[in-house]
């Protein structure tokens, strides 16, 4: 594996995790652990699942394919000359839109210690002035905290947007319609996923602008993280690891930050440094130093809490293959010692081990919000001329339950509206006479929690 | 400053991650050309007419990259299975990120260059020239869901594999490949013929004595389907005395009586004289520089018809010996 490394990365120098390769596995990983693909073919009657063909009409959507038409086919995430894909397609398209203008990437970090954003403070040694001053308007500087992104007003593919798309994926009178909206609420739900990927990112949950900065080999003005373009070259989007275990939340914040810590910003930021989030350099540092005294001036020059190193080798850091700052098993960072001056770095073999654990972790994740996004699954029983509606597990809160009916062209119109009883039957609705094909339910409202939730479900008359 | 700043003028392109050829160290050019031919991995016969798509990806941005354009070449393999991809010509201004190739046809595997199917680890040994692409015939084990996502998109690959969408759409509500099976295209549930390993350019080197090279692809008057196929051993720089052609028919048992009928209907100067299965023929061109052999096996449902050019088979005895072998094989690889 070392050799590996040093043979390719010195041929193929490569920034958070790469938009077309990392972020489409990541998210695909996420999609099919997830139990999304049922509830596509339950709750939205779409046989096919994940692989469902939807369409989005390109005259409507000029901003939208003008971006996408960056991408190539090949990636999977591009439409047709119909503007047709699957579905998941669609989650992918919406998973590298989120990164395309890069622009947009500047709004994908979020500091939990710090309780910010990027500050474009971390530009490293060379100073935020003198990189500005290369780089122009070019350099990422300052943006949103992430989770404030996913809700942003200026965010066309925010979460407000999901709901909204999610909610016309079942209530327009259309299929055509349907399926568009349906397409849209996957492209929403694959920008957040995009954005939430990047906290578990260590750059990106330590504020590290620095990190942006490495040389990658296209030229002088080619630069980028290191460690991302490692991950395209380990995994691309096809070998991108499964998600380890799936994890849930109550609200979607959680998935990003919480008090307890577990969010993915903080369990990222506590378990990683980054390249320019390492310890300080040392001086002084003598052949008799005590290595307690050493380690207290190592706490002293990190700019972040954890991690923190518990011991040092500094007889072997001063060897010549230098030593390297191990926890659970992974490499966080190597260090050496040369003519009295203590200096931390991550090399290649360091940054492949962590990223053979962080990706399984930022995966489950992924997993775990995409379900979130999705967990609305409503259950239409019809007898005699009536449809119930349940919420089974779902504890909803406050909302508003309607009840279409289809035909059999696939035209729905409203049958009835109530204001949704609390408890596990939101409500009956007596359908209109002259029947129809199928009967669909709609909840919008909040659950429990007070968060928002696009409950949907469906039922074919007479089965 | 001043190599910087004009470095952001020119474009570039990043360092290829594979070589210029299979047998050099020197590092690929990301702009190409790119050559090499496409074989069957069992056989080494080339595939003709396999999909090859070619793709260029480009970046642009400073620090935090983005996805900036592309440029894709598709084409296809030919009769000897060799492709070749000119040289990007019309590059934009951004740079220059990724190269990558994609080789399809129905009833193998893809291949990518940057990827393997297997464990859809990085693939080490693509070479920008030269190189040899060996196809892994597809088999029912193997997960539609799965190549799908090695496939990836753009409109010729997703018409080509559209065969394998419901089983794939199975395989993710929770089924197994081998019971979320699609049928192999042009098959009504069954694979396709494979007439590949019923005679090998060994066996022909060693009946006749050629000491020449074969180049083996299929016989360009019908596809593959689940009662034909055929095979073209082509001597290679020789004319097509040298030749040797195979066609194979497993058929329902009317359909096989009407074919081998056909034979002896339609074959030039034929003569049946059952030597061979349950009946079995010999004909000869109209100028005598072509000889035939074919036999029937009513059990096995097989019609199957070799012609080789005298110039290789100097003899109908030569001939007949290559077609026991064939039926040797057969009756080992179909079941009555």
């Amino acid at each position: 594996m070392k050799r590996c490394l040093c043979i390719l990365l010195a041929a193929l120098p490569a920034g958070a995790w790469e938009t077309d390769s990392t972020h489409l596995g990541l998210t695909e990983q996420a999609a099919v652990a997830s139990g999304v693909h049922r509830r596509l073919q339950a709750a939205l009657g779409r046989s096919l699942g994940w692989l469902e063909p939807l369409k989005v009409a390109p005259a409507g959507f000029v901003e939208l394919y003008r971006r996408l038409e960056l991408l190539p086919p090949s990636s999977g995430t591009r439409p047709d000359s119909r503007g047709q894909q699957t579905a998941l397609g669609w989650l992918r398209a919406g998973a590298l839109l989120e990164g395309i203008p890069a622009a947009r990437n500047r709004n994908h970090f979020y500091d939990p210690v710090h309780k910010t954003g990027l500050t474009g403070k971390g530009a490293g040694g060379l100073g935020e002035f003198v990189w500005e001053t290369v780089a122009g308007d070019r350099l990422p500087g300052q943006g949103m905290a992430a989770p404030d992104w996913l809700v942003a007003k200026d965010n066309e593919l925010s979460l407000e947007r999901f709901w909204l798309e999610l909610e016309r994926a079942a209530t327009a009178p259309l299929p055509a319609d349907r399926d568009q909206h349906l397409a849209l609420a996957l492209m929403c739900a694959g920008a957040a996923l995009h954005v939430l990927e990047d906290v578990g990112f260590p750059a990106n949950a330590r504020d590290d602008l620095r990190e942006y900065l490495s040389l990658l080999g296209g030229g002088a003005a080619d630069r980028g993280s290191r460690m991302a373009r490692l991950a395209t070259f380990l995994y691309g989007s096809l070998g991108v690891p499964a998600p380890a275990k799936v994890e849930q939340r109550d609200k979607w914040r959680a998935f990003f930050t919480s008090e307890d810590g577990t969010g993915l910003a903080d369990v990222t930021a506590a378990r990683w440094y980054s390249l320019g989030t390492l310890p300080d350099e040392l001086r002084k540092v003598s052949d008799d130093a005590r290595p307690a005294d050493v380690l207290a001036r190592v706490k002293d020059a990190q700019s972040f809490p954890s991690p923190m190193p518990r011991e040092l080798n500094l007889r072997r850091a001063a060897g010549d293959a230098g030593a390297t700052l191990q926890q659970g098993g992974v490499c966080l960072a190597a260090y050496r010692v040369r003519d009295e001056r203590l200096t931390w770095s991550i090399p290649d073999e360091c940054a492949a081990e962590q990223l053979a654990a962080i990706l399984p972790v930022v995966g489950g994740y992924a997993t775990g919000l995409l379900d979130w996004l999705f967990r609305g699954q409503l259950e239409v029983n019809v007898r005699g001329g009536t449809a119930t509606v349940t919420a089974p597990g779902l504890h909803l809160g406050k909302g508003t339950l309607r009840v279409f009916v289809e035909d059999a062209q696939g035209a729905r119109r409203p049958a009835g509206e109530a204001a949704a009883a609390a408890g596990e039957e939101l409500g009956r609705v007596n359908l209109p006479a002259g029947g129809g094909a199928k009967v669909v339910a709609v909840f919008v409202g909040t659950d429990g929690a007070g968060e928002t939730i696009v409950g949907i479900g469906e039922r074919e008359i007479g089965k | 400053m001043i190599a910087l700043l004009s470095a952001c003028a020119a474009p570039q392109a990043r360092p290829a991650p594979f070589r210029a050829r299979p047998d050099s160290v020197a590092r690929g050019q990301l702009f190409g050309p790119f050559d090499g031919r496409v074989v069957d991995g069992d056989t080494q016969r080339p595939v003709t007419g396999a999909l090859v798509q070619a793709t260029w990806t480009f970046v642009s941005g400073f620090g935090m990259n983005a996805p900036a354009g592309y440029r894709e070449w598709v084409g296809s393999t030919d009769t000897l299975g060799y492709y070749l991809i000119p040289a990007l010509a019309d590059a934009p201004s951004e740079r220059l990120s990724d190269f990558h190739l994609v080789v399809y046809k129905k009833g193998y595997a893809a291949f990518r260059s940057d990827r393997r199917f297997e464990d859809f680890g990085p693939r080490a040994d693509f070479a920008q020239t030269g190189y040899l692409v060996e196809l892994t015939k597809w088999r029912d084990d193997l997960s539609h869901a799965r190549h799908l996502r090695y496939v990836g998109g753009g409109a010729a690959l997703a018409e080509l594999t559209a065969w394998e969408v419901p089983a794939a759409a199975a395989e993710l509500g929770g089924q197994k490949p081998a019971l979320a099976r699609a049928p192999v295209p042009g098959a009504a549930g069954q694979p396709a013929l494979d007439a590949d390993d019923l005679l090998l350019p060994a066996d022909l080197k060693k009946a006749t004595g050629f000491e020449g090279t074969f180049d083996v692809s299929n016989l360009q008057d019908e596809p593959s389907t689940p009662t034909y196929d055929s095979v073209h051993l082509q001597a290679r720089g020789r004319d097509e005395t040298f030749d040797v052609a195979l066609r194979v028919w497993r058929l329902a048992p009317a359909e096989q009586k009407k074919q081998y009928q056909r034979l002896l209907d339609e074959l030039p100067r034929v003569q049946e004289r059952n030597e061979i299965g349950d009946r079995s023929l010999r004909a000869t061109s109209e100028k005598g520089d072509i000889l035939a052999a074919g036999y029937a096996d009513d059990r096995r449902g097989l019609v199957v018809l070799i012609q080789c050019g005298v110039a290789q088979c100097r003899t109908h005895d030569v001939v007949l010996t290559l077609l026991r072998l064939m039926k040797d094989r057969a009756d080992r690889k179909f079941a009555p």
